[in-house]
């Protein structure tokens, strides 16, 4: 349990620098991206220009906004619970195994010697 | 371990581990860690530009470095070194850790292990189709996103499940990985002499004092496809008796000789074909006018609805040839079209990994430099905005039509080599490659033809 606290914390952290991080970089401030015209591809084009595409900005178009805080703290949500929820259930099936290797080993025992004075008439 | 597949001969070349270099590299305790390492932190940056970077891939180095350079390479490494990106995966490594620190190590279910492949298949279809539709690859937000998805499947795969879980039985690349190593030049096998007489206990398989189990849930001793060995070479490391080989093979051997067949790896290989298909075709002018058809088909402006019908049938009609083939060799050789479909469909791979090649050559050679100038731009340096080519057009095209070439030859040999192979009918074996080699030749006349079409916009 303690290292389930401990990891669940360290993934909470992660969220919250995550959430800050993304707080601190303005939610996206780049260039709205057509996505089927990526990377400074012109629509109808001569197709000699695709060999030797001019790297550079591209059109410049309004911010866009990206729910990041939103991703990344439920990205680091979701595997914190993935995380917490295995090391409870390690725990558990170690509780189990460790009584069941006890039972195995109390049937193996041998049985003490008879107290005087109680052997079977 | 592998139940299915083909099989091939004793490997015959020379005994790479024989080598010094080779062998000291397989037995060090840094290998595959050590690289895995590095990749880690590429990914890492790369995550990092993605998310937080810039919006526009033309300005972000996790675009460029994921779509640009590791996506075109990906294939060529699959070809030279079969899985070995998979072992030196960002994500092989975070199923470990996560497993080393909380890993319950179930046992994976029957059905993943049955219907796994299937749900390789239906994840790279899915992927594929929302790239297109979301624009992933020209979307570092989108790309980010999808890395978190993938990151996080892994994160669960490790957390619950045994070895590598996510990389054998889920991971969409580690499928077309499994497909395109099946033609790939290295093979790894064991001396099947020195393991019968082994009493080491599966050494090579549970793992040792020397290294941990197989990852991928390959037993070296019975191990007769490279589809799923990712070369991390811990079976070498555990063996007591060096009897892992690692040799040397003609390209598409592998495929030459196939005992049981899977459906759902026919399948996929057909299925890449026809994404290879579809994603060169929007790249062409003659994709406005199609898409305009099947609009008024459809009677909707939906891109999702319309591309999804489009990409269907780009998938639908290699397979329903091949369907058709395998009917038409029935005819001659009385085998299911089942059967036919599920042992030809190997024939496709070797024009699967050309065509692909070829698609993936040109983000490689007409935008290559791209990557130093956004690499430069990220450390403040702003005046490289030249043309990102490596190399001029003539040039990638010929190289696209002779990967072509080579791939259906590779091809067409492949399905000479089914149909004399041990599984065949001895019912008309000649007239039996006639279907498919005719379909190879479509398919390839097909793919060169889209390749000479004039280019609108790419993917």
């Amino acid at each position: 349990v303690k290292r389930a606290s401990t990891t669940l914390a360290a993934c909470l952290a992660v969220a919250a620098l995550a959430a800050a991080g993304a707080a601190a970089h303005g939610g996206g401030s780049g260039e709205r991206q057509d996505p089927f015209t990526p990377r400074g591809h012109d629509h109808g084009a001569p197709a000699d220009e695709h060999a030797g595409h001019v790297h550079g900005p591209g059109p410049s178009a309004e911010p866009v906004e990206r729910p990041r805080a939103a991703v990344l703290g439920a990205f680091a949500g979701l595997n914190a619970a993935i995380v917490l929820g295995a090391a409870v259930l390690r725990r558990r099936d170690a509780a189990r195994r460790a009584l069941v290797a006890a039972r195995v080993e109390s049937r193996r025992r041998p049985l003490p010697p008879p107290l005087p004075g109680s052997e079977p008439r | 371990m592998s139940a299915a597949g083909p099989a091939g001969p004793e490997p015959s070349g020379r005994n790479l581990l024989e080598y010094r270099a080779v062998a000291a590299v397989a037995h060090s305790r840094l290998y595959p860690g050590l690289l895995q390492w590095v990749t880690v932190l590429v990914f890492a940056l790369i995550l990092y530009q993605l998310m937080l970077g810039p919006d526009s891939a033309h300005d972000n180095l996790g675009t460029a470095l994921t779509w640009v350079v590791w996506w075109p390479l990906l294939p060529i490494a699959f070809l030279l070194l079969g899985r070995f990106w998979c072992a030196v995966c960002p994500f092989g490594l975070v199923s470990d850790v996560v497993q080393r620190a909380v890993g319950v190590q179930r046992a994976v279910p029957r059905w993943l292990k049955r219907y796994g492949i299937w749900i390789i298949d239906a994840c790279f279809i899915l992927i594929t189709w929302a790239d297109h539709v979301f624009g992933i690859v020209g979307s570092p937000w989108g790309s980010g996103v999808l890395l978190l998805m993938t990151t996080t499947a892994v994160v669960a795969s490790g957390a619950f499940l045994q070895r590598r879980a996510f990389c054998r039985y889920v991971c969409f690349l580690g499928g077309v990985a499994g497909n395109y190593a099946r033609a790939g030049m290295l093979a790894l096998r064991a001396k099947p002499e020195v393991c019968a007489t082994c009493t080491s206990r599966a050494a090579c398989f549970n793992g040792g004092t020397a290294a941990p189990a197989c990852p991928m849930f390959e037993f070296p001793r019975t191990i007769d496809s490279n589809a799923n060995c990712n070369l991390c070479a811990h079976c070498i490391k555990n063996c007591p008796h060096d009897a892992i080989t690692l040799t040397l093979r003609a390209p598409t051997k592998e495929l030459w000789f196939i005992r049981r067949p899977r459906l759902a790896e026919s399948f996929l290989a057909v299925a890449i074909m026809g994404i290879v298909l579809i994603q060169n075709l929007t790249m062409l002018d003659v994709w406005g006018g199609m898409l305009a058809r099947i609009e008024a088909a459809t009677g909707t402006t939906s891109y999702a609805v319309n591309y999804g019908v489009g990409f269907a049938v780009a998938i639908s009609v290699p397979a329903l040839l091949l369907l058709g083939a395998a009917r038409v060799a029935g005819r001659w050789n009385g085998e299911s079209a089942r059967n036919g479909f599920a042992r030809f469909g190997y024939a496709l791979i070797p024009l699967d990994v050309a065509a692909h090649l070829a698609h993936n050559l040109f983000h490689l050679l007409a935008e290559g430099k791209s990557v130093a100038y956004t690499a430069a731009a990220l450390v403040g340096h702003d005046g490289a905005h030249g043309s990102a080519a490596l190399a001029g057009l003539g040039t990638i095209r010929a190289l696209q039509f002779t990967l072509l070439a080579l791939g259906l030859a590779g091809s067409l040999y492949t399905a000479y080599r089914i149909q004399r192979g041990g599984a065949a009918p001895r019912r008309g074996r000649r007239a039996t490659l006639v279907p498919y080699a005719a379909l190879l030749v479509g398919l390839g006349i097909l793919n060169a033809w889209l390749f000479m079409l004039p280019m609108a916009m790419r993917t």
